[in-house]
């Protein structure tokens, strides 16, 4: 008899969408009413009337389907726990960048190292802390990117991949950052290494023009 | 029922944070507490009980957690934060000076 019970709120959630919030809701009520069946069988029902008497005080679920519909909310808690994780992140990746630049001054004023060798140490070290904000931003839920309104009516395939672009600009960029300096320094070709940042913007219009063509 | 049920349900919310106050509880345990209160008379629909668990969560009254019962189906079961008693304690001021009102308007001799 529970699976008639299991049934009838199936049919219940029929027009609920398949999220997690769904389905907790679903496992609450399907618990409540099974336990509310089984008291009413204790009480002496028979299978019917037990099965009847707990879906009789079910009431209307339309609304609180419905609201399962709209965007996500989530809890004060789930809210805290991620603005404290992000700003983690935000902190340790600033920490690094200064870091970064303490490294280059010490490695070049107290043990006489080359300045290629700091600058690489301060990039290494930036690259790290890059790649901490870049998975930061990319890794929050949406709901806290409020900032950013015009991605609402994306379809989730249409945020993937825009997630995806960005993410790869943005290495790009430290890339391109990183050559720029390395080829001037090893080769002292400040005079003309510039041309690099002409080239990155080559790159990233086809990056994003590959982007556009695997949409076709 | 059905003619106290409209103001009722203005306390839906107050309701629940008041047997909450006890105890951890969930859905069933906490309608079976308000029947045996009223003698019967008075329950609330699942769909009200789930409505109400959710906004009172969300406004950080109540929290949740799964009990391990493992008959196919686990208990959720919920717990008053120190936010929703003060606003148990709040609502209960508040509904004694409504019933001092209501009793002062409806009773009093011309």
């Amino acid at each position: 008899m529970y699976d008639e019970l299991r049934k009838r709120v199936e049919e219940l959630f029929m027009d609920a969408p398949k999220t997690v919030k769904a389905q907790e809701l679903k496992e609450e009520l399907t618990a409540n009413l099974i336990e509310k069946y089984d008291d009413l069988i204790k009480a002496g029902k028979s299978e019917e009337e037990a099965l009847k008497g707990a879906m009789a005080g079910v009431g209307d679920f339309s609304s609180l389907i419905a609201s399962l519909k709209e965007q996500y909310e989530p809890t004060y808690e789930e809210l805290k726990r991620e603005s404290q994780r992000s700003a983690l992140f935000i902190s340790v990746a600033v920490g690094l960048y200064i870091f970064g630049v303490a490294l280059l001054i010490l490695l070049a004023e107290v043990f006489g190292a080359d300045g290629v060798v700091g600058l690489v140490a301060m990039l290494t070290v930036d690259a790290v802390a890059t790649g901490l904000l870049i998975y930061n931003a990319n890794s929050r839920p949406r709901y806290l990117r409020k900032d950013k309104p015009e991605e609402e009516d994306w379809s989730p395939a249409d945020r993937e991949r825009n997630n995806l672009l960005r993410s790869v600009k943005s290495i790009l960029w430290t890339l391109i950052v990183v050559v720029y300096f390395l080829v001037s320094f090893i080769f002292s070709a400040w005079a003309f290494s510039w041309i690099i940042f002409i080239i990155g913007v080559a790159l990233e219009k086809i990056v994003v023009l590959v982007f556009q063509l695997k949409e076709r | 029922m059905s003619i106290t049920s409209d103001i009722i349900r203005g306390h839906t919310e107050t309701i629940i944070l008041a047997q909450l106050a006890h105890k951890d509880s969930y859905g069933y345990e906490i309608n079976k507490g308000l029947q045996q209160k009223t003698n019967n008379r008075y329950e609330m629909k699942e769909a009200t009980l789930y409505s109400a668990f959710r906004r009172l969560e969300q406004s950080g009254m109540i929290t949740s957690y799964w009990g391990d019962e493992n008959r196919g189906a686990r208990r959720r079961y919920y717990t008053i934060t120190t936010h929703g008693r003060a606003m148990l304690v709040q609502n209960k001021e508040d509904w004694d000076e409504a019933k001092k009102i209501i009793d002062s308007l409806i009773d009093g001799e011309d």
